[in-house]
């Protein structure tokens, strides 16, 4: 980037920080204050209601521990994988059939969007019922398909997979739509140009689509992976806040919420938090890392 | 500015473009084929809930447990939505929920577009480490912020106001990375230009990279009218007036476990909270989506 | 691309509007609170309210203003019904006026509170759900009603002794029972009859219940004879009580519930679910349930007395209630729900205010009105007999009948300040993956309650 002409060096900093300004003020009282407490609550034993006492290493300690943690991971590892891969597969493919002149094209996004503006409240309702073992809709259509039946929600071998049918339901719509602002970005000239050269469809996709849609792929891939790790509210709603059956759709934050309003122990529920934004970051770090090799911007 | 001239430019350029592209389709009509053959299954499964929540939402009670299930009613039970309007104050919530989701949404817009601006296109020292602590934001889970977020507000003495429910709300670190992903891609000799005719970072932000980035800033205004128009845990929280109350705080009513859901009202009362935001992005779409596709802007 | 530029107007332009709105929508909420400085109003009204008061004194015009947490939403039949209390309470010329917020549930108003006593916020009493009580006992953050339950006006003996157990912690009375339930069976008589069974004698033993069951799933193989969201604490407790058993050892440092009573007691369900007479739900279906009964699916539901009124208005069958079978000490319901508790930190005479309201409120006539009207249990015996339930009683028989049997049958459930963490977090799991997975009753048990001892000590 070559803008240095008439500015002088101090400008340009000044400037940005200005601009920075009205959102760090946000920032710091209400993200970074906040997670500065957490983390001088992570050393101590505080149940919210009497003084804090200090512990030292013993939540961090407890992290290495807890076995019910390392299985809530496991959980929590399968359902970002399974939510963020097939919701960015089946959104991307979505996305570029719709991104072209097609009739009744608004009736299409409007019915993958109305999911995701749906209140969970109602959303966890119908899916509950959905999910009914003997008179649910799923079932329906399971024994229509010639498959067999499931128990849903109502086994632990069954339960995580429900949440992750109806939360790539939830989200695919959300994923469809930033693809589409994306892909709209693409200039047209681009695609007629190679549609001249004789290339074909998949040549076009591949060639030019993706490489330009990478900065999209980036944000989504590692705004998702973040949001379904930090998944809450549907296992909330629909185990009834308990993460059952037997744990097997809690997560950890959900955990972490578990440990800090069920069972009043904020200072491990600080060092949970610590984990997760751990994880998140080394993540996040990793993706961006590797999309420096790959993404393309104009 | 030359940016009237450039319009006209962009659409002749792709008023001749889409001359070419219908040519061009005539021959892909296949695709279309396909293309529709994939999209109305998929959106019929996608749409089911739905439409078992439209039909629910004007079923007598009786009639939404009849097995197997009835899709079309055998009477239409309009007064649902009167009848679940009138369960809650939900005239006062709505005006609420209006005033706080659209101060949010402004308010993030603003300083999301200033704070990506600066992360696309200004030098400064300490950028990396700035950009990480906005990505970071949307790592911590709000439920470690709930308390300390309760704490300060009630210090304030901002609990039961509007602004308790807007001010945490000022930064967004999801807007602020989208909105520079979209600011990257747009191609540094625009808005060089902008600042060579000697406009100020400040108009090269609203002048040429706003007007280019509309997809991005539509779709997160969008999803940020969203979330905050459904969130449900930061006003039940920080507020115990019923006059401060929210739309999504209503819905509770009709969901009393233990008593048995109301099944009809419920559905009834979950498509009039959704209405707005459908409306909105129907509106939206048109607007933003299709119109910026058609015209070519980045043509 | 000018109509984007209007929308973002308009978006600031509301922006700052609102922007303006919210200091003003402050001082508008502020007045009724009256406190001193307004910028110190929410924190400062508790400890600077008594200063102030005792010049009042011999004016008994000025009533002392209340405020209680209750977990409702914000409508519905019974915000409605304590609404009438409240306002009938508050016309009483008692020189008290109680403003009640409506919290939700008992998860977020258990929330609230936490949040409320970190930023020193308390309100002066509130209702609370009775697991939850012994952890605010214990952190002294409420006020002990040993003596205010002395006085004369005030019939302490006639409160219904299965609601009170869970009222002391370390011996002394912390909460009076308000919005009491217990699990009953409903069962559908026409169903019974079908079979062949006596549908004026429901089982009353578990023995009873399977061959029941058997019966019914022989007339029909469609139905499943029986069901209920019982995979969890609640309903195993007065399972496990009905076996003689019981959650904790006497001093409360060690687990029980895996001892032989507990297995039999869980083995039950586990093998009549698994020859599909029972069928057990999580308790995510809690709702469910009740609809899948009224619609004609099961014969016989276990489920919260207080959905009797839904059964009440939607069932086209000839139902009944009657006790959850029980196993060798007979029938048991145990009654969860909240009570109401005093904050201990709030004001002495804002405390006497919270009393005098929550004597009113459980005297015979109002929670005879309030257990009418919400399908909750009367708090006291003597309710029962209440000219407005004996009213009651001719019009919705089957209702005080389920009263009666669930203050017959009533026990208390334990009392641990650390139930959540040492008892629920691991006996649930362990409950599920018995009833509705794959692991063997025993070796679940013994591996849930060794966790839990540890937690207790």
């Amino acid at each position: 980037m070559k803008s240095t002409f008439t500015f002088n060096k101090l400008r340009e900093p000044l400037t940005a920080y200005a601009f920075l300004f009205p959102s760090l003020i946000g920032l710091v009282v209400f993200i970074l204050y906040p997670l500065v407490t957490s983390f001088y609550l992570s050393f101590q034993r505080w149940d919210m209601l009497s003084d804090a006492r200090f512990i030292g290493l013993r939540n961090y300690q407890k992290l290495f521990d807890d076995t019910d943690l390392h299985k809530i991971l496991g959980n929590t590892a399968v359902y970002t994988i399974s939510v963020v891969l097939i919701t960015l597969v089946l959104a991307l493919l979505l996305a570029l059939l719709l991104n072209q002149q097609l009739r009744g094209r608004i009736i299409f996004r409007t019915t993958f969007f109305l999911p995701v503006v749906m209140s969970l409240t109602a959303v966890s309702a119908v899916w509950l019922w959905i999910y009914d073992p003997e008179f649910g809709l799923a079932n329906w259509l399971l024994k229509l398909a010639g498959l067999p039946t499931s128990k849903w929600m109502n086994s632990p071998q069954s339960a995580l997979t429900a949440i992750i049918v109806m939360m790539i339901w939830q989200t695919l719509g959300y994923n469809i739509i930033i693809f589409l602002a994306g892909l709209t970005n693409i200039r047209r000239d681009l695609y007629e140009a190679a549609s001249l050269d004789g290339a074909g469809t998949w040549a076009t996709v591949w060639n030019i689509t993706m490489p330009l849609l990478s900065p999209t792929l980036v944000f989504l891939i590692i705004t998702s992976t973040i949001q379904a790790f930090r998944v809450f509210d549907p296992i909330f709603v629909m185990s009834g806040g308990l993460g059952g059956p037997a744990n097997s759709t809690a997560t950890v934050v959900f955990y972490l919420y578990r440990q800090a309003f069920y069972n009043l122990d904020a200072g491990y529920a600080s060092a949970i938090a610590f984990l997760v934004v751990a994880i998140a970051m080394a993540f996040t770090a990793l993706q961006l890392y590797l999309s420096r090799r790959w993404v393309t911007y104009e | 500015m030359s940016n009237s001239q450039q319009s006209t430019v962009n659409s002749q350029q792709s008023q001749t473009s889409k001359l070419q592209s219908r040519v061009s389709n005539l021959h892909f009509d296949w695709k279309k084929i396909a293309a529709y053959a994939i999209l109305i299954p998929v959106t019929i499964l996608v749409g089911l809930p739905f439409l078992w929540m439209l039909s629910s939402s004007v079923k007598s009670p009786a009639e939404i447990f009849i097995d197997p299930p009835r899709w079309i009613p055998n009477e239409f039970h309009f007064e649902n939505f009167v009848l679940a309007w009138g369960k809650a104050p939900f005239a006062q919530f709505f005006f609420n929920s209006i005033v706080v989701t659209v101060s949010i949404v402004a308010i993030q817009l603003t300083t999301a577009s200033l704070a990506a601006y600066a992360f696309a296109r200004l030098k400064f020292p300490g950028k990396n480490l700035l950009f990480l602590l906005y990505l970071s934001v949307m790592m911590v889970p709000t439920q470690v912020t709930l308390i300390p977020n309760y704490v300060t507000l009630s210090r304030l003495s901002f609990l039961n106001t509007y602004a308790a429910l807007i001010l945490p709300f000022i930064a967004t670190g999801f807007g602020t990375f989208l909105i520079r992903q979209q600011f990257l891609s747009i191609p540094h000799d625009l808005g060089d230009a902008a600042r060579m005719d000697g406009a100020g970072h400040l108009r090269t932000l609203w002048h040429v990279y706003v007007p280019l980035a509309r997809p991005a800033l539509a779709s997160f205004g969008l999803l940020s009218a969203m979330w905050h128009w459904n969130d449900f845990f930061w006003p039940l929280i920080t507020t115990t007036k019923v006059e401060m109350r929210t739309m999504p705080l209503g819905l509770q009513v009709f969901a009393q476990q233990e008593a048995g859901v109301e099944w009809h009202l419920l559905m009834a009362a979950a498509i009039f909270v959704a209405a707005p935001i459908i409306i909105l992005f129907m509106l939206a779409q048109r607007q933003f989506i299709e119109g910026i596709a058609n015209a070519g802007v980045k043509g | 691309m000018r109509s984007f530029k209007f929308v973002v107007l308009l978006l600031i332009a509301l922006g700052v509007l609102v922007g303006c709105a919210a200091p003003t929508a402050a001082p508008t909420s502020a007045p009724p609170t009256k406190a001193p400085a307004p910028t110190t109003a929410p924190v400062a009204q508790p400890t600077t309210a008594p200063a102030v008061k005792p010049t009042d004194a011999p004016k008994p015009a000025a009533s002392t203003k209340i405020t209680v947490w209750y977990p409702l939403p914000t409508t519905g039949p019974l915000q409605e019904a304590m609404n009438a209390l409240v306002k009938k309470f508050n016309a009483a010329g008692k020189g008290v006026e109680v403003e009640m917020v409506l919290t939700g549930n008992y998860g977020d108003n258990f929330t609230k509170i936490l949040a409320a006593a970190t930023a020193n916020n308390l309100p002066d009493a509130a209702m609370v759900e009775l697991l939850q009580i012994p952890q605010l006992a214990n952190s002294n953050q409420l006020l002990a009603l040993d003596d205010l339950s002395k006085e004369a006006d005030f019939n302490f003996s006639d409160l219904a002794p299965a609601l009170l157990g869970n009222s002391y912690f370390n011996n002394k009375l912390y909460a009076i029972p308000w919005q009491r339930s217990t699990t009953m069976m409903f069962y559908n008589r026409d169903m019974f009859k079908a079979a062949g069974l006596d549908p004026d004698k429901p089982p009353l033993t578990w023995d009873e219940a399977k061959a029941a069951t058997q019966k019914l799933l022989a007339k029909d193989p469609n139905v499943v004879p029986m069901t209920g969201a019982i995979a969890s604490d609640w309903a195993f407790e007065a399972q496990l009580l009905s076996f003689n058993g019981a959650l904790l050892a006497k001093d409360g440092k060690s687990a029980t519930y895996n001892s032989p009573e507990g297995i039999a007691a869980v083995t039950v369900w586990r093998d009549m679910s698994k020859d599909k007479l029972l069928s057990i739900r999580g308790s995510g279906d809690f709702g469910a349930v009740v609809n899948d009964f009224i619609a004609g699916k099961n014969a016989m539901v276990m489920q919260s007395i207080f959905s009797r009124a839904t059964i009440e208005q939607q069932a086209k069958f000839d139902w009944d209630v009657a006790a959850v079978p029980g196993g060798s000490a007979g029938p048991v319901l145990n009654a969860g729900g909240g009570n109401f508790v005093i904050f201990g930190k709030t004001a002495p005479e804002k405390q006497k205010a919270a009393w005098t309201f929550m004597k009113w409120m459980t005297s015979p006539e109002n929670t005879a009105e309030y257990s009418i009207k919400s399908g909750y249990l009367p708090v006291r015996t003597s309710a029962l007999n209440a000219p407005a339930m004996v009213d009651y009683g001719k019009q919705s028989p089957k209702t005080v009948k389920a009263m009666n049997l669930a203050l017959k049958y009533g026990k208390s459930r334990a009392v641990s300040s650390v139930f959540e963490k040492a008892i629920n977090q691991f006996l649930n799991p362990a409950l599920q993956d018995i009833l509705l997975g794959t692991a063997d009753p025993k070796t679940a048990l013994d591996a849930a309650a060794k966790k839990s001892t540890d937690a207790l000590q």
